[in-house]
């Protein structure tokens, strides 16, 4: 059984302007194993977010199939989704937080993941008066503390400067391998995807489906700045120079 | 909130000598009119006192104090539960938007008197015909607050497979606390005033009542001293109840 199975025949919008169907996703087929680290990319507006709301059981308005270990997406295990912004609940503080989504078994973790995250003197805190980095590594720490089986992360570090970036990213790799989970995580940063992924994951622009999948024969643990990312990345564009706008040579 | 100063002189002594500016005016135009149609100050306080001391003040009070709570809560509940549904679902929006238009428009006087010929002259009309005058504003209010909450926020709670009861508390009724208070702030202003016009015209008690007696024989000085009263125990309410409710659910604002 695959950690993630998703089959899309095609998923579409209404368009508010012309109250036309507006198809995001057609066609779209992939799998993915417990322990993958999955990287997607694709153009602006080619259904990457949309993806992720199909697997964390947001949106169920679709047609094809969708199954997280076997069960629908709504009724599978809590899955860990960090959204494109922090979107924490202003009213409550740090701690209040990530309380708000613990299940009662991983209740005891939460000053561990604090302290990970570098936040424990902001546990009391309340989100607007955090930077924005610091929001996100809340956010972060509210998608880590249940130990899910399934992570989903939407340009998770965007906007964040390095080295605070790639201390977020070192957080994320521990988790995934402690946890031994699946994850989705989409980017526009091609030497991240390289940095993180056991898996890249191509799309067309709308309707998104999937043009390339490519594995990262890389030994873990990596560097961010080690060469062979750079030659990864350029071997890829030499191959596929329009690859990043969603276009494979015919 | 806010500390400000005006001629180096701060808040609460400018809240003190504004009153103080308003009872000398009081003061000089009762002393400069001479007549019994404008007590001074000092008279009221003594009617005051005396009606406390002699008088069945506060036993009126009482009534009317336990007439606003129960109409307020009464209100309320429904106000907030109506605003709810038709701020969260379209088709109820739809549907019910008429009659709240109607509700909204329905003249107060025209509500208590079908009040008490329907249901006769007793305690359970006069409660809901305040109810009545009251509620639209409410569910106007948390309708507007139902339907600006965020969407995003509950998406949150959604994904994390939230508890319902802990979404409900954690995320939704924050979203509404403002639209809320607005609405208890404003109501306990409005339904007052309303109790009294009930007492005055159906019930054998209260203080709307005293005063329909007060105006019977012109007694001024005593429909001053009861009208204060009652504005104090309002104020003592908002001080004391609204305003700390208040500062305690935005502490995260500031």
């Amino acid at each position: 059984m695959k950690s993630i199975e998703i089959n899309i025949i095609n998923k579409t919008y209404p368009d508010k302007k012309s109250g036309k169907e507006l198809c995001v996703l057609k066609d779209f087929e992939f799998k993915v194993s417990r322990g993958e680290f999955c990287c997607i990319m694709g153009p602006s507006g080619c259904g990457k977010t949309t993806l992720l709301n199909l697997a964390s059981g947001l949106d169920t308005d679709f047609a094809g199939e969708v199954f997280i270990n076997g069960k629908t997406p709504s009724i599978s295990a809590t899955p860990g989704y960090m959204f494109q912004s922090p979107r924490l609940m202003p009213w409550l503080t740090v701690r209040e937080n990530i309380e708000l989504v613990v299940l009662e078994n991983n209740a005891s973790k939460i000053d561990a993941l604090l302290e990970e995250m570098a936040i424990s003197d902001f546990a009391n805190a309340y989100p607007q008066n955090l930077s924005g980095g610091m929001q996100r590594r809340v956010a972060l720490a509210r998608t880590l503390i249940n130990e899910p089986q399934l992570l989903l992360l939407d340009e998770p570090f965007l906007s964040l400067d390095l080295p605070i970036a790639n201390r977020l990213r070192d957080s994320l790799i521990r988790a995934f391998l402690k946890n031994n989970c699946a994850v989705l995580y989409i980017t526009h940063d091609l030497s991240e995807a390289i940095y993180l992924a056991d898996k890249i994951f191509f799309m067309s622009s709308r309707p998104g489906s999937i043009v390339l999948e490519h594995k990262i024969n890389f030994k873990r643990p990596r560097s961010p700045d080690n060469n062979k990312i750079e030659k990864i990345r350029m071997q890829l564009k030499q191959h596929y120079p329009k690859l990043l706008s969603g276009i494979m040579p015919s | 909130m806010k500390h400000y100063k005006l001629m180096g002189i701060s808040g609460p002594w400018l809240r003190f000598l504004s009153s103080l500016l308003f009872l000398a005016a009081w003061q000089f135009f009762a002393t400069y009119s001479n007549s019994d149609f404008l007590p001074s100050p000092n008279q009221v306080l003594i009617n005051f006192v005396d009606h406390m001391i002699q008088g069945d003040l506060p036993f009126q009070l009482g009534i009317t104090l336990m007439r606003v709570v129960v109409s307020f809560f009464t209100a309320m509940a429904i106000g907030v539960a109506v605003g709810l549904i038709m701020g969260r679902y379209q088709r109820w929006d739809a549907s019910l938007d008429g009659v709240l238009i109607l509700a909204l428009n329905l003249p107060a006087l025209v509500v208590i008197i079908l009040c008490y010929i329907w249901f006769g002259l007793g305690e359970f009309a006069a409660i809901l015909a305040v109810s009545i005058n009251k509620f639209p504003l409410v569910v106007v209010n948390v309708r507007e607050g139902a339907r600006a909450v965020n969407q995003e926020l509950l998406e949150v709670g959604s994904v994390f497979r939230v508890p319902s009861k802990r979404l409900f508390l954690k995320i939704f009724l924050p979203q509404l606390y403002p639209y809320l208070l607005a609405s208890a702030r404003a109501g306990l202003a409005l339904i007052w005033k309303i109790v009294l016009i009930v007492e005055l015209l159906g019930r054998s008690n209260g203080v709307g009542f005293k005063l329909g007696i007060f105006f019977q024989f012109f007694d001024i000085t005593s429909i001053l001293s009861y009208s204060f009263a009652f504005i104090g125990i309002v104020m003592i309410i908002e001080y004391l109840l609204i305003a700390p409710i208040d500062r305690r659910l935005s502490e995260w604002r500031k």
